[in-house]
């Protein structure tokens, strides 16, 4: 409880300042949620309340990320979006109402998927991290993320009438992984492996406007909580059943082998962009902040195929680009039709041959932050000069 | 400190050293192979003198272990040496003993499960080169 007690509370003219309500609250700091740094990842009913409350309370910077669009059925639960904006990307529409209820609110619109197409240092840069999420692959990657940069991250999940609100801080307790069973995994993998062209159905259940608000203002309580270093409990979910008006809490059990537990760091900040810079440019600054080690790799985010080799027609064909980009698609040969054999990894060497291919060709991302072994080492390299391009990117 | 995904690859290297034995049909490999080799080996045709001579990053375990003291193996190569049944570019089917596996471990190991490529001709119900069907994805 860093500020319990040690702050003056402001008295301001409550017709000229639209936070003069929130100044007289004894532990609140409008100015810290002003300098305030949060990320929202989703845009549906869940996003929408969570926004809305977030843009209420004047928080400065929001970095909103949804890659989907806005169709009709959203509008039962979206307070953000209109029947004109049909079509139209949820992040962006909802960045634009959002500055309508609150211009000192700056909300960076992000039209992406948060499990490949989001950078770690992104992360880095927040003070909180909101869930609004609809599905375990996309919650696994928010937990690695935040597991491995540091942050807190409130989740929460919506059922017809009940929903919860879990609130992760690692190092500390339980993370989400901890708490997937062999039955999640295999539903994660069940996802994972989808045929080209068949999504499976999220974003399709029956909910309503009440339990996200519900659920929703509990999120952005916590994240307030948080904000001001008051205690909040990790590693546990409250369930809040709306039939029985219940709360429930359970404490989750740490998992000591968990694979999300895993701390990045020493963090080095390079002046370079994803796309300044080809493998074997990466590899040689990399190898400048060694030891001289004569193993160095760098690991890819997603698994690379690097060759088809079609054993019919004897031809060899360069690919270096991730896996599930290329397989099971582009296996079969486009000359005879049999299916080629390929080449996979998921590591580069300074050794590699192939030094010439951008680093933005195997998966990796803007303001990525990119795990390098140096021999028994681990050094981890940010792509600092990608930060602008996202997080202050003028829209057109 | 290892990562939990080092403890787990050392795991699973330990595993699979001690499921061979002499009598066993199948051998590994723990793959390092730069991106020319890895490229050489799909053209080759699986034979221990190529494995040997041609491919210094393809290395017994026990090689691996001494060359990266401390490290797990992120690639294996295993070779089946048992007799099944293949189809040549005839159509024809006639026996085949030799058969080979790559198993490759990605970044978001163990979260996600690895990647299986098999290399060699086979006819098979759960086979159809290079895609296995094991029921893990």
């Amino acid at each position: 409880m860093k500020n319990q007690g040690s702050h003056l509370i402001d008295i301001t003219d409550p017709t000229q300042d639209r936070y003069a309500a929130l100044r007289l609250i004894d532990w609140w700091d409008q100015e810290r949620v002003q300098n305030a740094h949060l990320m929202v990842i989703g845009a549906g009913a869940l996003g929408n309340e969570v926004l809305k409350n977030l843009a209420l309370l004047g928080v400065g910077y929001i970095f909103l990320v949804d890659f989907d669009t806005v169709e009709a059925s959203n509008l039962t639960r979206s307070v953000l979006f209109r029947p004109e904006d049909g079509g139209r990307f949820k992040a962006e529409v909802a960045a634009e109402s959002l500055h309508k209820i609150n211009p000192d609110v700056h909300v960076q619109p992000f039209c992406g998927d948060v499990t490949h197409d989001l950078g770690l240092g992104v992360f880095r840069q927040m003070d909180v991290i909101i869930g609004c999420l609809d599905n375990r692959a996309a919650r696994l990657a928010v937990n690695q993320a935040c597991w491995h940069i540091q942050r807190p991250w409130v989740d929460g999940a919506l059922d017809v009438m009940d929903g919860l609100v879990r609130t992760f801080m690692p190092p500390d307790d339980a993370c989400y992984e901890c708490t997937l069973t062999e039955q999640d995994y295999a539903l994660l993998n069940l996802r994972y492996s989808c045929p080209p062209g068949f999504t499976l159905t999220t974003g399709r259940q029956p909910t309503t406007p009440m339990i996200a608000s519900i659920i929703a203002a509990m999120q952005v309580q916590e994240a307030m909580k948080l904000l001001h270093g008051l205690p909040v409990s990790s590693g546990q979910a409250t369930y809040y059943s709306g039939m029985g008006m219940r709360l429930t809490q359970v404490k989750y059990t740490r998992r000591d082998e968990c694979p999300s537990h895993l701390m990045f760091e020493p963090i080095i900040s390079l002046p370079y962009g994803v796309d300044d810079l080809t493998v074997g440019q990466f590899l040689d600054l990399v190898s400048s902040y060694g030891n001289g080690e004569n193993m160095i790799r760098l690991f890819l985010p997603r698994q690379i195929v690097t060759v088809f080799h079609c054993p019919t027609c004897a031809t060899d064909v360069p690919v270096y680009r991730p896996y599930e980009d290329v397989v099971p698609v582009e296996v079969p040969c486009p000359h005879c039709g049999k299916l080629r054999l390929y080449s996979n990894i998921s590591y580069i060497t300074a050794s590699a041959k192939n030094h010439n291919i951008p680093l933005s060709q195997l998966g990796i991302t803007h303001f990525s932050i990119l795990p390098v072994q140096l021999a028994q080492r681990w050094q981890y390299f940010e792509l600092s000069a990608d930060k602008d391009s996202i997080m202050n990117r003028q829209e057109k | 400190m290892p990562s939990p995904r080092e403890k787990r690859l050392q795991k699973e290297f330990q595993r699979m050293k001690d499921i061979v034995s002499p009598h066993s049909l199948f051998r590994f490999f723990c793959a390092d192979l730069s991106d020319s080799e890895a490229a050489e080996f799909l053209k080759s045709q699986i034979s221990y003198d190529v494995i040997h001579q041609h491919l210094p990053g393809l290395l017994e375990p026990d090689a691996f272990e001494k060359k990266y003291i401390g490290l797990p193996p992120e690639k294996y190569l295993v070779v089946y040496e048992c007799n099944g049944l293949a189809r040549d570019n005839d159509g024809n089917i006639g026996k085949t003993a030799a058969h080979a596996m790559e198993i490759v471990f990605g970044w978001d190991y163990p979260s996600k499960p690895p990647t299986f490529v098999w290399h060699t001709p086979i006819w098979h119900p759960n086979f159809n080169t290079p895609n296995i069907c094991i029921g893990l994805c």
